[in-house]
């Protein structure tokens, strides 16, 4: 059995928006081109989260993101793209759905484990259960799949996609599937903007838990002070490390995202014709560039080679202004930025 | 960042190109295409550092006879109690007792076959492991940067 849904490969930052705006410009009738900040805006994805408690190989939960799945979910509801999110208990309905869906035609997004696919290099294989790719078709019992850490389309064995589609760990994908059914001829973009900029307003200033937002931002920045004498050297160093990949490697277009919505502000300055959001977007980028040299100085740090002065004293500090211009920027985003009541008023 | 800071790292572990978010001279976003930057670049190998450390060590421990083989599979999948326990469905403090070479030793059969089905090995290759972590990567693409 052999199916191609004719989804175009993409080049992307960040796999979820990757995938949302992929699946949302395939289905499209007049060729839209939605973008990645566009997604990501929309979705509210940008946060901040340290969880100590949950672990992920032994080490902290720190998310740049908010949660897997809810950036995807949020943009599309938002835009006003009908869509259906499964999950699946049982693995063989789960990949007859899968099959159903390619068969007429429709590329499927899914939520996997990084760790249990084959054509992922090896170094990249950990027990990540964040990631997505699109099913694109099937040839014979190997699917063919894209997938933004791939340059081409790459071809994932039936039993593989199965195991990872049900990985397990923190997070567990549980078979997420995501099947777009229909892209209306205009998005709801104002709405989406308005509503998606708020979202984040109000998880990055008033979080449900003192970890999450500009409050988890100077609780690890605490936290950071401490993991010397409570983790020794070599602990406080993979600690550090890990914060970095975060940041940097998987998958956040740069400096924990804030590039990402920074673009995204810029993007939203035209479709709210709101000049404001311009200057905002250029603190954002000012603030990206400070996480990046967060990341420089704790790299150096793991490197063994920190210059006079800097320890995890001035990392915290470095942090500490990134909760501050984090907090005043969202803080005036929250004013400016108009409550649309509902997807109506657009 | 600007368009001109945009690293591209030769020593990346990506296997392609990633958009980068960058403004230009005037202030406007762009997208450019990036290896990979060099923080990554170094995170991913200390990860991978750890890792490698974590299998040989716990070679060492099972060559020794502190613990049992499946210590060694454990680390080599990159797996605690709490996580494994899902995947073959024995409860995590079990799990912890068969590290112990007595315990794992009075197991019956069909719990071993359990544990190597699940890590993709013959009963007696779980059993009596190559502690060699490059034998062992057999789906798993080798790097050859050898990390």
């Amino acid at each position: 059995m052999d199916i191609e849904t004719g989804y175009k490969h993409r080049v992307g930052a960040h796999c979820e928006t990757c995938v949302t705006a992929g699946l949302i410009n395939h289905h499209s009738s007049n060729g839209m081109d939605v973008t990645e900040p566009l997604v990501f805006g929309t979705g509210a994805g940008l946060n901040f989260v340290h969880v100590p408690v949950l672990k992920f190989m032994g080490l902290p939960l720190t998310s740049f993101r908010s949660p897997a799945g809810s950036i995807m979910k949020k943009s599309l509801e938002r835009l006003g793209v009908q869509a259906q999110i499964r999950y699946f208990s049982d693995q063989d309905k789960a990949m007859q759905a899968l099959d159903a869906e390619l068969d007429k035609g429709l590329p499927v997004g899914l939520q996997v484990g990084v760790y249990w696919l084959p054509f992922i290099q090896e170094v990249f294989r950990i027990h990540l259960n964040l990631h997505n790719l699109v099913v694109t078709g099937k040839k014979g019992n190997d699917y063919l799949v894209s997938d933004f850490l791939t340059n081409e389309i790459a071809v994932c064995p039936a039993k593989d996609l199965r195991k990872a589609r049900f990985s397990k760990g923190t997070m567990a994908p549980r078979g997420r599937m995501v099947s777009i059914q229909k892209v209306p001829d205009r998005l709801r973009l104002r709405y989406a903007c308005s509503s998606g900029i708020r979202d984040v307003c109000n998880t990055m200033l008033q979080p449900l838990f003192p970890f999450v937002g500009v409050k988890g931002i100077r609780y690890i920045a605490n936290r950071i002070e401490k993991w010397p004498s409570t983790l020794g050297e070599r602990g406080s160093r993979r600690n550090l490390g890990n914060v970095i990949m975060m940041q940097e490697e998987i998958g956040t277009g740069g400096a924990g995202f804030r590039y990402m919505f920074a673009a995204f502000l810029e993007e939203s300055a035209g479709i709210l014709s709101d000049e404001r959001l311009l200057r905002l977007s250029g603190q954002m980028t000012a603030t990206g560039d400070k996480w990046r040299s967060f990341g420089v100085q704790a790299a150096r740090h793991c490197k063994g080679r920190s210059r006079e002065g800097e320890g995890f004293a001035s990392y915290a500090a470095v942090l500490r202004e990134c909760a501050d211009e984090e907090e005043s920027i969202f803080r005036e985003l929250k004013k400016i930025v108009p409550k649309i009541p509902s997807a109506k008023a657009m | 960042m600007k368009l001109k800071d945009v690293e591209q790292d030769p020593e990346t572990h990506l296997p392609g190109p990633r958009l980068t978010y960058a403004v230009d001279d005037e202030g406007k976003y762009k997208t450019v295409e990036s290896v990979g930057n060099s923080l990554g670049t170094l995170s991913v190998k200390m990860m991978q550092h750890h890792i490698n450390d974590e299998v040989e060590a716990a070679a060492e421990r099972v060559r020794s006879g502190k613990e049992s083989p499946l210590a060694f599979f454990m680390a080599l999948h990159i797996m605690d109690c709490g996580l494994l326990s899902q995947y073959v469905r024995i409860a995590g403090w079990r799990i912890k007792r068969h590290l112990k070479p007595s315990v794992f030793g009075k197991l019956k059969p069909d719990v071993l076959q359990r544990y190597a089905d699940f890590f993709g090995v013959t009963l007696e290759e779980f059993i009596h492991p190559r502690l060699d972590r490059k034998y062992f990567l057999l789906g798993k693409k080798d790097n050859e940067n050898g990390y």
